[in-house]
């Protein structure tokens, strides 16, 4: 069963970037990539070959959804699990996220020390799902 | 896969806190920028927005809400998604800003440069927590949007307040993590509108004021009744226009911060049915008033010696002597003609109830009575009484005793002494050349040197001793349970202060002192006796040299 080890987290707020990847690393224990925009992300994202990856949805340039259409267009990401983060955390908004094929959204503002646990809940639970239907 | 527990190290923490206040220190630029870009949006017609604007303006409001609390501050998210969904709105439409909208977002924006300030100075070196004493009940905050206008702050601060003078919102809000005694607001613009760079004075207001109950002083340019209306809506206490009035916001600031709640009213309750007299008291104690039975009605003279009632209660039936005729008595002695008179009676009679008025009763309540109506028509009584009292019974510029009641006040405390076996000391102070303060420096200088010193005694000494001006520049107190030389030690601290006090005038300094005769209470309780000795104690302290206290 997969481990969640890498996450590539696609964000244009610096703050945001410093805080949520010294989380990610110092409390989590993952490995971190941060991308400042779609482009960026684009880029880099096969190389680096994240398990996971976090998309704001609202950027400059490129937005979230954007570059979701753009990860599912590529035969490498297509399956690439994506986890949005907004502040707009509206039901159906959520609901027209995850339609769009997202895991999970994370709502801003986040508590950062919260943040490590709560991506592991999400990729817990679809490694559950996944399992449930039997597909390996 | 094991939970990650949130345990933070050390050095993780370190990080974390340098990384917060990284956020904090940049608050005030981003705000800038977004402030900027609000001004533009707001003062011009669509068309003429810049391109972008709007959506720069709203994507840097949106990342603040999205991030203020990540970073510990989560009232700053809270702030910027008021913004931010007002802002949302005018970005997914075509039409103008409303002035609704506006409003929503003005105030959104002022609340989070407000909260940036206050989160930063919480946070900043720039001030040390060791410096932030806990005010005393003389420590005042001025906040003014103009530091040039502030010329009688000097003043205020000559007649013993310390006053902490801020003109920036950071030195403000600094200055009130400790509620002061009262806090005076000098603003130039309209209370409403005032703004310390930048920052609406409502919202700085607001902020500081969570919890805490002061007194707020405005004064304002203009006296006009809206700016009146504004300071009030804004918690003002009082309010002076400019050019203030020294003296008349020194009396308010007094009258404030003075430590003394409001006396409970005493109710001298006189009814020969035990019971009845007892459920009356029980009543009125409830609704906070101090009582007094009296059954005995022969009894009532000491009793009102020694109670000092503001109110009687009088039952109009009594064996041996009758509620009117009582009242007839109480009334022959001046000392007491003020004092309300209520009857109670089963009596329902009117020529009779008028009868029982004329004989000096001030109202008749009919039994039985209903013990709220019997709360409502004592407390609107005392109250009325006490003002009226009040009126009579001070002098008008230094609002101590007049000569009269003081020395009325003199014989009460004298034979309350005597009966109470207790000791009581007279002191009589009489300003040193002061024909020549007024020469100099003119009467209404020579005024507020009397007020000082008034105001110094009444600040100094307890409460329960009886300060008063006997004549011109001559004072007198009653020092109840005091011995002469208790009584020396404490009036001694006061000269000693006042002869440091520095007094203005024309741009001048003087000062002045004060010298003091001190008497005991004699044994035989005449009261004339302890007058004139301590009178010629005074005299002693005169042809001394003046500025001391003599024993007699």
């Amino acid at each position: 069963m997969a481990q969640l080890q890498k996450i590539m987290m696609v964000e244009d707020d610096p703050d945001i970037q410093v805080v949520a990847s010294l989380a990610l690393e110092a409390v989590g224990g993952f490995e971190v990539m941060v991308c400042s925009g779609g482009t960026e992300a684009l880029e880099r994202v096969e190389s680096f070959a994240p398990d996971l990856v976090m998309l704001d949805v609202m950027m400059p340039g490129m937005d979230g959804p954007t570059v979701l259409k753009h990860l599912r267009e590529r035969p490498q990401t297509k399956n690439l699990p994506i986890v949005f983060m907004t502040a707009k955390a509206q039901s159906h908004e959520i609901a027209l996220y995850k339609e769009m094929g997202a895991l999970d959204v994370v709502t801003k503002p986040f508590d950062p020390m919260m943040l490590p646990q709560t991506l592991l809940d999400i990729w817990n639970s679809n490694v559950l799902a996944q399992s449930g239907v039997g597909t390996t | 896969m094991n939970p990650i527990s949130p345990q933070l190290s050390p050095a993780l923490q370190e990080q974390l806190k340098s990384l917060r206040d990284g956020y904090a220190a940049k608050l005030p630029d981003k705000l800038t920028q977004i402030e900027s870009l609000w001004q533009t949006v707001s003062s011009e017609e669509r068309a003429q927005w810049p391109a972008d604007a709007m959506f720069t303006l709203h994507r840097l409001v949106h990342s603040l809400a999205g991030s203020g609390a990540t970073f510990g501050f989560p009232e700053l998210s809270l702030h910027a998604r008021r913004a931010e969904t007002e802002l949302k709105t005018l970005a997914a439409s075509d039409g103008e800003l409303e002035g609704a909208q506006r409003d929503l977002i003005n105030t959104a924006l002022a609340d989070l440069r407000t909260y940036a300030l206050c989160s930063q100075s919480a946070g900043s070196v720039e001030i040390d927590e060791s410096q932030v004493t806990p005010h005393g009940r003389r420590d005042l905050v001025l906040l003014s949007d103009d530091p040039d206008t502030i010329a009688w702050a000097g003043a205020i601060e000559t007649f013993g307040y310390k006053l902490c003078v801020c003109t920036s919102p950071r030195a403000f809000l600094s200055a009130m993590k400790e509620p002061p005694a009262a806090l005076i607001i000098n603003c130039e613009a309209n209370p409403l509108e005032a703004r310390i760079e930048g920052v609406p004075l409502s919202s700085l207001l607001a902020t500081s004021r969570a919890g805490e109950n002061f007194p707020i002083i405005w004064t304002a340019r203009h006296g006009d009744l809206r700016t009146r209306l504004q300071a009030v809506r804004l918690g003002g206490s009082a309010f002076f226009p400019h050019p203030v009035d020294v003296d008349s916001l020194l009396v308010k600031l007094d009258d404030l911060t003075s430590p003394q709640s409001p006396e409970p009213f005493r109710v001298l309750i006189v009814d020969d049915e035990p019971s009845l007299a007892r459920l009356f008291g029980l009543v009125l104690r409830q609704a906070g008033m101090e009582t007094r039975e009296v059954t005995e009605p022969l009894d009532i003279m000491n009793h009102l010696v020694d109670f000092r009632p503001d109110i009687i209660l009088m039952d109009v039936y009594m064996p041996g002597c009758k509620g009117t005729e009582l009242a007839a008595v109480i009334r022959q002695q001046e000392a007491y003609l003020g004092i309300p008179i209520v009857f109670l009676s089963v009596e329902a009679d009117i020529g009779k109830q008028q009868e029982a008025m004329r004989q000096g009763g001030d109202d008749f309540l009919a039994k039985p009575v209903e013990p709220r109506n019997l709360v409502g028509a004592i407390s609107t009584r005392a109250t009325r009484a006490r003002v009226l009292r009040q009126l009579m019974v001070r002098d008008s510029l230094t609002g101590l005793l007049n000569h009269t009641n003081l020395k009325e006040q003199l014989e009460i405390e004298v034979s309350r002494a005597m009966r109470l076996n207790q000791n009581l000391a007279l002191a009589m102070l009489d300003l040193d050349h002061f024909k020549s303060v007024n020469d100099t420096y003119g009467h209404a200088t020579g005024d507020r040197v009397l007020r000082s010193l008034a105001r110094m005694l009444t600040q100094r000494l307890r409460a329960t001793d009886v300060v008063g001006r006997y004549g011109g520049e001559e004072f007198a107190v009653i020092l109840t349970g005091a011995t002469a030389q208790a009584a020396a030690k404490r009036l001694d601290e006061v000269r000693q202060s006042f002869a440091e006090l520095a007094h203005f005038a024309n741009g001048q300094e003087f000062k002045v002192t004060f010298s003091c005769g001190i008497s005991e209470a004699p044994p035989n309780g005449e009261s004339a006796g302890i007058s004139e000795a301590a009178d010629k104690a005074l005299y002693e302290a005169k042809r001394a040299g003046r500025n001391r206290i003599v024993l007699a």
